[in-house]
């Protein structure tokens, strides 16, 4: 399976076209396949598709207003992607299970006008999703969105770092999710070396390159083979080192180690 | 002795086994409860002959004795006694004490210290076992290398064993299952405590993580493949350790754990 780039990563190196150009250029040399981009605003859908085929990359993921469905189809068509994202459930809702659900019925309606369009919503989690309702023996709002929201246009796209946070186990979820996932964020978990040796209680977490933290990536990229994974997008929020370094740390371990190509 | 295989280290009660009459309740709440053994050290105000026969009358047994290593280190002798006195085989520390837990060499310091004291106890037929925590997986810069490892691999398998706990190794961002199974042959016995995230003020913030410690069943972890793995590698005992119960009385907490602990088949 191709292994791409999550814009988040390269968020300060694509604000002008000559710039993003050069981003692309960076990564497609480096060896990656695709990168969700987001829509740039001095690109049209097709100037941007344009783009991306000329250093070879795919797009993953479109983003854009998904109560416009005329317009989202069609992009989706021009570019040649029908993975769209989602929001996350806003922060006053991640609250109660209520909450939740509310999300959830708000989203299958957004869902409505695409269904047999072949496109899928895809929801991107952070630990707070794994937050656990006691009143629901300890269930998730994670749980409570795959339950209650249309299998056939709302996906999920799990991004493992934000998984373990939340003590989740990312083969389990792989396995909870099969046929409603596509495409997984990859990057790995550190506990910061620099903790001070006399708080045990404290967990001073890290983004890292995949393969320099602690997650145990064998099994999950196993999993994500059983699972029908077809893009790895690699994803880093901080580095203490440039972006493109990181990028080319991790996919030489996803390459080399663990053997994704 | 009973064979149960569900224990609960007493430091999750601990508010209510500072006074040997508090400890007498604290053990005959918990016997109703279901539990029939602890995991433990010196209890407050009594002698080892006065507990053990506490424990007895209640039908308690112990899976493993605690210290700190330093005591441990200072009293050799006393804790070999205990350990004989109360049948066991081995004697945990919660963590390495601070000073070891700097850098690099301080976890070398800290492993040879181990090596040392687990040496002297194996002549008597006790092994000394570590307990982890997340600070355990930090990556060192100089060599790549994280204590968890250093341990893992620098501990004498004669004289060390392990028992890891489930929620500080998922706290590490690392793989629960993974690191049962690798120590095969130097685990008796697991901790056991869940892992969940909580509601927060901040919860508009996506990268704030409230991680809180558990009841087993309600937070995230994996339980069935846990005890599945822990039942196939032949684990004698998984102890309940609970280091804080929030808004709940400690006593609804570790029962919670132990019905779940039934629920998924130990007995």
């Amino acid at each position: 399976m191709p292994i791409g780039v999550c814009g988040w990563t390269i968020r300060d190196y694509i604000f002008t076209e000559k710039q993003t150009r050069e981003t692309l250029k960076k990564i497609a040399d480096m060896g990656y396949k695709g990168v969700e981009l987001g829509q740039r605003e001095f690109w049209t859908p097709a100037q941007q598709k344009e783009a991306l085929d000329e250093y070879g990359l795919q797009a993953i993921t479109i983003d854009g207003d998904l109560a416009n469905p005329e317009e989202i189809i069609k992009k989706a068509e021009i570019v040649k992607c029908s993975s769209v994202c989602l929001k996350s459930i806003p922060g006053n809702m991640m609250g109660s299970p209520e909450g939740f659900m509310a999300y959830a019925e708000m989203v299958n309606k957004l869902a409505e006008p695409y269904k047999g369009t072949g496109i899928h919503f895809i929801y991107h989690n952070h630990a707070q999703e794994l937050r656990n309702f006691p009143e629901l023996d300890g269930k998730t709002g994670l749980d409570i969105l795959i339950e209650n929201t249309d299998p056939d246009v709302v996906w999920f796209q799990i991004d493992v770092h934000w998984l373990v946070a939340g003590g989740g186990d990312p083969v389990q979820w792989l396995k909870k999710l099969k046929g409603r996932t596509s495409i997984i964020h990859y990057k790995d978990y550190g506990i910061d070396f620099r903790c001070r040796e006399t708080s045990l209680g404290n967990v001073p977490r890290q983004f890292l390159e995949v393969g320099q933290g602690n997650i145990n990536w064998e099994p999950i990229t196993k999993a994500c083979y059983e699972n029908g994974i077809e893009w790895f997008s690699v994803e880093q929020d901080q580095t203490a080192r440039d972006p493109f370094t990181s990028l080319q740390i991790s996919l030489n371990y996803m390459r080399d180690k663990l053997n994704i190509e | 002795m009973s064979m149960t295989k569900i224990s609960l280290q007493l430091y999750s009660v601990r508010e209510h086994t500072q006074t040997p009459e508090d400890l007498k309740e604290t053990l005959k709440k918990l016997r109703n409860i279901g539990y029939q053994a602890i995991q433990g050290g010196r209890a407050a105000g009594m002698t080892k002959e006065e507990y053990k026969e506490v424990l007895d009358s209640l039908g308690i047994s112990m899976t493993s004795y605690a210290a700190d290593l330093p005591e441990i280190a200072g009293d050799l002798k006393g804790y070999i006694e205990d350990c004989h006195y109360f049948g066991q085989d081995e004697i945990m520390i919660g963590c390495l004490p601070a000073e070891y837990r700097r850098d690099e060499d301080t976890y070398r310091q800290g492993i040879a210290k181990m090596n040392e004291v687990g040496r002297e106890l194996k002549k008597e037929g006790i092994y000394l076992s570590f307990h982890n925590h997340a600070q355990e997986f930090r990556r060192f810069a100089k060599s790549g290398r994280r204590a968890a490892d250093m341990i893992f691999e620098e501990t004498d398998p004669q004289a060390v064993r392990f028992i890891w706990d489930t929620h500080w190794i998922a706290a590490g961002g690392e793989d629960v299952l993974e690191w049962i199974r690798k120590s095969q042959g130097r685990m008796q016995y697991l901790h056991v405590k869940d892992l969940r995230v909580t509601y927060s003020a901040m919860a508009s913030d996506t990268e704030y993580v409230r991680k809180e410690w558990a009841e087993i069943g309600e937070g995230n972890l994996p339980w069935e493949q846990i005890i599945r793995l822990g039942e196939s590698l032949g684990i004698k005992a998984y102890i309940v350790e609970q280091d804080q119960t929030y808004e709940r009385d400690p006593f609804d907490a570790v029962e919670i754990s132990y019905k779940k602990l039934r629920k998924l088949g130990l007995k």
